[in-house]
C-alpha cells in the first residue's frame, strides 16, 4: 500500500480538527423534519381510516345487512318477433315469488322516508322521459308499432307494485330496496331505448322523404 | 463527518451545506438502519456520496497526461513524518479542486482508483494522475511552510 495513505489512515482521527460553525447545528436542526410533522400525521390518519372502516364493517355485519341480495336478476333476451322494433331490450323478473326471510325491518317512518327519497329521485327522471316520449312525433309508424315497449313498461309497473306490496308486508330490507331500484332503472332504460328507436326511425323517414311529401304524424300513448 | 466534507470541498460553506443535506437525507431514511452498530458507517456513506455528488457538479476534470504534465513517481521518502497533522489537514483543504477530491477519497476514505473513477465519472488513469499531483503539491507546500516556519 502507498505509505502516505497508510500513515494518513492510521492517523485519520488526528486529522479531524475542523468543526462547523456554532450556528450550523441550529440551522440544520430547523431544517430537519420534526417528528410531529406530516409523515406521522399521514400515518395516524391512515390508521384511523382503517379502524373506522373496520368499525363500519362490523356495525353493518351486526345489523344483519346483506351485501348481496338473495335473488339474482335474470336477464333474458326478447323473443324475436316479426315486427319487434329492437333486439337488445332486456327485462328482469323482479317481483319476489317467495316471502323473503324476515330480517330486521326498518321502522315505518324510516321506511317511508327511504322510499319517498327513491321515489322522488327516480320518478322525476321517469316522468321527464315519459313527457319527452309523448311529445315526440312518430313519422314512420303509429303507436301500435311500439306496443312491445308499452307492454314491457306496464309489466314493470306491475313489478314495482309487487315490490311495494312486499315491502309493506315484510318490511324494508336491502333486498327489496335493491329490487325497487332495479325496477326504476329498468324503466328508465326501456324508455331511453324507446326514445332512441323512435329517433332512429324518424331520421330514416326524414332522409328518404322530400319536404314536399306529406307525413302522417302519430304520438305515443304511454 | 464535517471533516470529510471540508476536506472534499475545501471550504466551510459548501461543507456545511453538504453536511446539512446529508443529515436531512439520513433523518428521512433512518428506518433503513436495521442495526444500531451500522449507523455510523451508513451515515458516513451518505456524507461521502453527497461529497462525490458535489464534486461531480463543481469540478471540471481534465487529464493531466493529455496536457503534457507527465507525473513521474518520486522515490518513496517518508517526508510526512514529524509534520503536524493539523498542517496536513490544512494543506489538503488548500489543494486545487480535482486532485483534492481524489486524494481524500483515495488516501483517507480508502477508495481504490477504479472506485474513484466510477464515482466521479473519470478515467482510472486520471484518478491516478490526480492523486500523484496532489501528493506532489502537498509535499511542496508543506515543505515550504515548514522551512518558512523554521
Amino acid at each position: 500500500m502507498d505509505k502516505l495513505k497508510e500513515y494518513l489512515l492510521r492517523h485519520k482521527a488526528d486529522l479531524d480538527v475542523d468543526s462547523p460553525a456554532s450556528d450550523a447545528w441550529d440551522s440544520m436542526e430547523s431544517k430537519l423534519p420534526s417528528p410531529g410533522s406530516s409523515g406521522w400525521v399521514v400515518k395516524y390518519a391512515a390508521a384511523a381510516c382503517v379502524i373506522a372502516l373496520a368499525g363500519v364493517g362490523l356495525w353493518m355485519g351486526t345489523r344483519g345487512h346483506k351485501a348481496v341480495p338473495d335473488t339474482v336478476l335474470h336477464e333474458k333476451p326478447i323473443p324475436k318477433e316479426e315486427k319487434a322494433p329492437s333486439k337488445d331490450i332486456v327485462r328482469s323478473d323482479v317481483p319476489p315469488k317467495r316471502a323473503p326471510r324476515k330480517g330486521r325491518s326498518q321502522k315505518p317512518a324510516e321506511l317511508s322516508d327511504i322510499i319517498g327519497a327513491i321515489d322522488k329521485s327516480y320518478s322525476g327522471l321517469i316522468d321527464y322521459q315519459l313527457k319527452k316520449l309523448r311529445a315526440t312525433p312518430l313519422y314512420a309508424e303509429n303507436g301500435n308499432y311500439f306496443s312491445f315497449y308499452i307492454e314491457q313498461f306496464k309489466q314493470m309497473e306491475l313489478d314495482e307494485r309487487e315490490v311495494r306490496n312486499a315491502i309493506k308486508a315484510y318490511g324494508l330490507t336491502n333486498q327489496f330496496l335493491d329490487q325497487l331500484i332495479n325496477v326504476y332503472q329498468q324503466k328508465l332504460n326501456l324508455l331511453k331505448n324507446l326514445q332512441t328507436e323512435i329517433n332512429k326511425m324518424n331520421n330514416k323517414v326524414r332522409e328518404r322523404q322530400t319536404p314536399a311529401d306529406g307525413r302522417e304524424v302519430h304520438y305515443l300513448n304511454i | 463527518m464535517y471533516n470529510i466534507c471540508i476536506r472534499m470541498t475545501g471550504n466551510p460553506t459548501d461543507a456545511q451545506d453538504i453536511l446539512q443535506d446529508a443529515f436531512i437525507e439520513a433523518f428521512r431514511h433512518l428506518g433503513q438502519v436495521k442495526q444500531p452498530g451500522a449507523f455510523a458507517g451508513w451515515l458516513r456513506r451518505i456524507v461521502i456520496n453527497k461529497c462525490i455528488q458535489w464534486s461531480k457538479n463543481h469540478v471540471r476534470w481534465r487529464s493531466l497526461d493529455r496536457d503534457g504534465m507527465v507525473l513521474i513517481e518520486e522515490p518513496e521518502t517518508v517526508w510526512w513524518l514529524n509534520i503536524p497533522l493539523q498542517l496536513v489537514q490544512e494543506e489538503i483543504k488548500n489543494l486545487p479542486g480535482g486532485c483534492r477530491e481524489v486524494f481524500v477519497l483515495f488516501a483517507l476514505e480508502d477508495f481504490g482508483h477504479r472506485e474513484i473513477a466510477k464515482s466521479l465519472g473519470i478515467s482510472e488513469s486520471t484518478s491516478k494522475s490526480q492523486y500523484q499531483r496532489a501528493r506532489k503539491l502537498l509535499r511542496e507546500r508543506i515543505t515550504q511552510k515548514t522551512h518558512l516556519d523554521g
